[in-house]
């Protein structure tokens, strides 16, 4: 029974770029049809629609913890039904400037942990370099197959109040959320399959699929059958469930640190049968956690001996190693420029315009700015020790000002992206929210990027803080394999 | 499988085992406490604490024995006891259905909250409700795989150990006062195997039926020779056809010294009988030990997991 | 001069441990003004280590020992050739993340105190950098006592500089730290250092501090003593701090306590 009214008629855009309702409440071409059938399940049938999976969620497994609750269950992250559609137009795009982006990335870092050649020409600043916390001498000189350093990445992208879509933050190290990509697909399919009529979605199944095929890959020459591990940090890791799932869908060892042993530059697992050979481990461990004899000695976490191994290459690890310099927010900065100079093109995918504070000029910019800007630390993530300028009191400026002069390299600043909105399903009825985009690129015998990704949805009212540890939520998102005409421009740009 | 994936299977078989072995005895013991004609002396509950594992209580009160089995952290209870069993299930959360953890996470939150006061019975009848039901939950709805092997191979040990303790130890204990029926349906119903006597010896009970039914009835799934039987048949599968694992040979041991023990001879002789499976089961431990859970050819001389940093010294 | 090093390490546990894994960083370096002619390296229990140079130029032996086992010897022995030319060419000045501050090495005031005292006329100037570390060293050795009773191989600079006193490790640490506080490029050195008054026997080795000196690369300077780097001067391996340099690394486990032991012999050797 169609309801009286229309579910978006009291929807406000405030004038951020809303990825589904245009002027007036109106759909965007792409969304009509969904539109339409949203219109037709009615408030109160969505709202069951939505119980329904999150009850799927809950029996799948799929939760995280941030501060597990008194009970130890962990929660569930929360997720809006209303998917978001991407046109094959538009996808083509990011998907080109996203692997432009991986090519050049493993480039660098292979030259970084190398010859050094950008660094020798200067073609970009070594000192923002070589003063970043996470470059690891040690890394040099580690032989890296292939020459790729991170097989797996999840790239932050934005829109901004045009709909153009850029690049807000590069993972290269332990790049988590595809299990929501995955979880959600599983869902929508599941609770709201009339949606997907006549909308030609591109599967995101195949994922654990490329990755193992990606992961095997790897293995060392000589090697038929190999063993593909997952390395966890255990049961007290927020992504915990995540690294549970891959495992399990790829049908591969979920295995801890002491379930390895190195042993003549040989890594095996433990097992009821004796030790077993293994020939790839897919870590979600930091660097530092990873080998005692490496990083941090009193890393209980870690398998003593696997960098030796590593580098002896007995073994393939995915990521590599020293990843975090290419990721930090400082040199973030220079990669316009570092594509230019590996690939001899100009990026697809631009940045967000960046203030470097270890750069005297930007660094004066940004202390008398602050309320304008988004001040960061180069090396944060989840959306801690940020300073929010617009939303910010006069002590939290100061209190930043006197960080940013006693330790410039540790900050960079941007404007205020306005994030692209779409409307979730609150309380029957439709309410904007903030969203980015995070699609996941396996680097490998040729760079794979999955289609869509995950959209992290801000769900505090106003909140442009999409991270899960701050109250973010996520949705389905659709790419379409083609263009109807029906879809027509959907204003991305 | 993994080996630390072996290690907590097995422990979570034992720990819900003893859970209920030590909420049945309890349960057993307060209800004979209460048949007798006057209040049973200090010694009652001091023989029943070291039945449970609590050696060195000196003090004998009825409600301190209640806290101690329920709740008590220096000796075993039944809190500690699901609370390692859950953590075993954690461990391995990837191996079990996810309703098999479930119920093993909910019950322990139930423990937790010490919900047995003030009534005991229902805390206890529901201690070993939800461990009947997480082993029907597990023949049920896990594969029948290496994994619900070593949870069954945990279990039964468990059980072997237990209820061949508890009846060589009343044995020595009532061996003066061999006609006290009382005592021994008492023991009957620790095993939670009185009805299965009743059935099957028609002359009321008598220490030395006791003993061939609970010790060496090849078919009473609660007798200790059954449960050596069934770790035996795991084993045997966790191994496959070409191996003869040490806890293998020691299992096929123990299984024929049940299979050759005259009921006589025990009766007669309860704490040879008890020393010579205690011994065996000791061995197990390590062997199983060396055998699956820590192959790396390391002996069992070497103590702790752990992983440390070697010293180092300063440069002067 | 031709020194010949000895240096053996023993360890003892109080019962038996499994599976230790090392990493040695034993063997002298080759280049500025030095040259590593002959080295050994035994390892009790017969085993082979493998070797390879980390990203620091530091030549690394590792092994492991998965058996049962409660002692483990090791004797690094090597001949060594110091007051050599140093070398033509500075090397390579990619050398900026030897500015970073990261424990033990901490930015604190004390140290931006000390270092304001030495200032860099000219960041540029070989010799103004010198002048500044060489008056560095001489403050460093007045201001601060050795003693061995009163740090630890954890302590971190603010600690050193609350005690005022401390061992060569530790006054290596404070070196880097002030010279990185001054804009200079600093790493740490572990080697050996031939006293003959001391009969060539020590109960460890030694540390100071290098600098990057603009024009002339890396440049020691031992505050212990204090003096620029000697013909008396083993250089072993170099690293960010003590825990990229150390001699020797390694886990193991079991539950064990174990002890340390180290014994440093050095001797001229005839030419």
């Amino acid at each position: 029974m169609p309801s009286t009214k229309s579910l978006g008629a009291n929807y406000q855009t405030n004038g951020f770029y809303d990825e589904m309702l245009a002027g007036g409440g109106q759909p965007r071409p792409v969304y009509r049809r969904l539109y339409e059938r949203l219109n037709r399940l009615g408030p109160a049938e969505l709202q069951r629609r939505h119980e329904l999976a999150m009850q799927m969620f809950r029996n799948h497994g799929i939760t995280f913890a941030v501060y597990p609750d008194a009970q130890g269950n962990e929660k569930v992250f929360p997720f809006d039904i209303i998917p978001r559609l991407i046109s094959a137009r538009a996808w083509k795009r990011l998907e080109a400037g996203l692997k432009q982006r991986l090519t050049a990335l493993n480039l660098f870092l292979d030259d970084v942990y190398g010859a050094k050649l950008i660094l020798k020409q200067r073609a970009i600043p070594p000192e923002i370099v070589l003063s970043s916390p996470q470059y690891v001498r040690e890394v040099e000189g580690l032989p890296v197959p292939h020459g790729i350093h991170c097989q797996i990445a999840g790239i932050d992208l934005v829109r901004d109040h045009k709909g153009q879509f850029f690049v807000l933050e590069d993972n290269l190290r332990t790049p988590s959320g595809v299990s929501y990509v995955l979880a959600n697909r599983h869902v929508m399919k599941r609770v709201l399959p009339d949606l997907f009529a006549g909308y030609p979605v591109r599967p995101v199944e195949g994922y654990t699929h490329e990755l193992l095929r990606h992961l095997r890959w790897l293995a060392p020459p000589g090697v038929d059958d190999p063993t593909v591990v997952l390395l966890t940090p255990g049961i007290n890791n927020a992504a915990y469930y995540e690294h549970l799932y891959l495992a399990k869908q790829m049908g591969i060892e979920l295995v801890e640190g002491t379930d390895l042993v190195v042993d003549q530059d040989q890594v095996f697992m433990r097992t009821t049968r004796g030790l077993r050979p293994v020939h790839v481990i897919y870590r979600r461990l930091d660097d530092e956690w990873l080998d005692p004899i490496f990083g941090r000695q009193e890393s209980l976490v870690g398998v003593a001996g696997l960098v030796n191994a590593y580098r002896a290459g007995h073994v393939a690890i995915a990521n590599g190693l020293g990843n975090g310099v290419a990721d930090d927010k400082a040199v973030y900065a220079l990669i316009p420029t570092i594509i230019r100079y590996y690939l001899n093109e100009d990026p697809i995918l631009p940045n967000v315009q960046t203030y470097v504070c270890a750069i005297d000029d930007d660094r004066r910019y940004v202390v008398e700015h602050l309320e304008e800007l988004v001040v960061k630390t180069v090396d944060a993530s989840g959306g801690y020790g940020m300073l929010m300028g617009p939303a910010s009191t006069k002590e939290e400026r100061d209190l930043f000002r006197l960080r940013i002069e006693a330790r410039p390299r540790a900050f960079i600043a941007q404007p205020v992206v306005s994030l692209s909105v779409q409307p979730i399903l609150d309380g029957g009825q439709l309410r904007r929210a903030h969203q980015d985009l995070r699609p996941f690129v396996l680097t490998g015998p040729e760079v794979h990027v999955t289609p869509g990704g995950l959209t992290r949805v801000a769900l505090k009212p106003g909140s442009l803080i999409v991270n899960s540890s701050q109250g973010g939520g996520s949705r389905d998102t659709w790419v379409m394999a083609e263009d109807d005409r029906d879809f027509g421009e959907d204003g991305d740009a | 499988m993994l080996s630390r994936g072996a290690t907590s299977l097995t422990l979570l078989g034992r720990h819900l085992e003893r859970a209920d072995h030590l909420a049945r005895i309890l349960g057993v013991h307060v209800a004979l406490s209460l048949d007798r004609t006057d209040e049973p002396g200090p010694n009652f509950w001091i023989r029943f604490m070291e039945l449970a594992g609590w050696p060195s209580v000196t003090t004998g009160r009825r409600d301190q024995a209640v806290e101690m089995l329920v709740g008590g952290t220096l000796g075993p209870s039944v809190r500690s006891s699901i609370e390692s069993a859950r953590t075993a299930a954690q461990a391995v959360r990837p191996s079990l259905p996810s309703e098999l953890y479930e119920q093993v996470n909910a019950l322990h939150w139930r423990v937790h909250e010490a919900a047995w006061q003030p009534d005991l019975y229902p805390f206890l009848t529901d201690v070993q409700l939800s461990i009947r039901l997480v082993d029907g939950l597990m023949e049920d709805t896990m594969s029948h795989d290496e994994a619900r092997d070593f949870v069954r191979l945990g279990k039964f040990l468990e059980r072997a150990g237990n209820v061949t303790a508890l009846v060589t130890r009343k044995s020595a204990e009532l061996a003066d006062a061999p006609e006290d029926a009382l005592e021994w349906t008492a023991v009957l119903k620790s095993c939670f195997a009185f009805e299965s006597y009743q059935a099957r010896y028609s002359g009321g009970v008598t220490p030395e039926h006791v003993i061939e039914c609970l010790l060496l009835d090849a078919a009473l799934p609660r007798s200790a020779r059954f449960a050596v039987g069934v770790a035996l048949e795991s084993v045997s599968r966790i191994d496959g056809p070409g191996r003869r694992s040490r806890p293998r040979r020691l299992l096929t041991r123990l299984d024929s010294v049940f299979e050759q023990a005259d009921t006589q001879w025990v009766a007669e002789n309860p704490r040879d009988f008890d020393a010579q499976c205690g011994d065996l089961l000791r061995q197990l431990v390590v062997a199983m030990r060396e055998a699956y859970f820590h192959p790396s050819k390391v002996p069992a001389s070497v103590m702790g997991d752990e992983g440390r940093a070697m010293p180092q010294q300063q440069q002067q | 001069m031709r020194l010949e090093v000895v240096h053996e390490t023993r360890y003892r546990y109080a019962g038996p441990i499994a599976e230790t894994v090392m990493e040695v960083r034993l063997r002298p370096m080759d280049g500025n003004g030095q040259r590593c002619v002959k080295f050994d390296l035994d390892v009790s229990s017969g085993l082979e280590p493998r070797s390879y140079r980390d990203g620091y130029g530091n030549h690394v032996h590792y092994f492991n020992l998965v058996r049962p086992h409660a002692s483990l010897n090791l004797i690094g022995r090597s001949v060594v050739e110091t007051g050599l030319e140093p070398d033509a060419e500075p090397g390579e000045e990619l050398v900026q993340d030897f500015l970073r501050f990261r424990a033990p090495v901490k930015d604190v005031p004390g140290v931006r105190e000390l270092a304001s005292r030495h200032p860099v006329t000219d960041h540029e100037s070989g010799p103004a950098v010198e002048r500044a570390l060489d008056e560095l060293t001489i403050t460093i050795n007045r201001e601060f006592a050795y003693d061995r009773a009163v740090t630890n191989v954890y302590s971190a600079v603010d600690d050193v500089l609350a005690l005022r006193a401390g061992v060569c490790q530790d006054f290596a640490h404070l070196f880097i730290a002030i010279a990185r506080a001054m804009g200079v490029p600093a790493r740490y050195v572990s080697g050996y250092i031939h006293d003959p008054r001391e009969r060539g026997v020590m109960g460890a080795s030694h540390a100071w501090g290098e600098a990057w000196v603009p024009k002339r690369g890396w440049v020691g300077y031992d505050a212990t003593h204090p003096v620029r780097i000697t013909d008396h001067h083993v250089r072993v391996a170099v690293g960010r701090d003590y825990t990229d340099a150390a001699p020797t690394r390694g886990v193991f486990v079991g539950s064990a306590t174990g002890t340390m032991n180290v014994r440093v012999r050095t001797k001229e050797l005839g030419p």
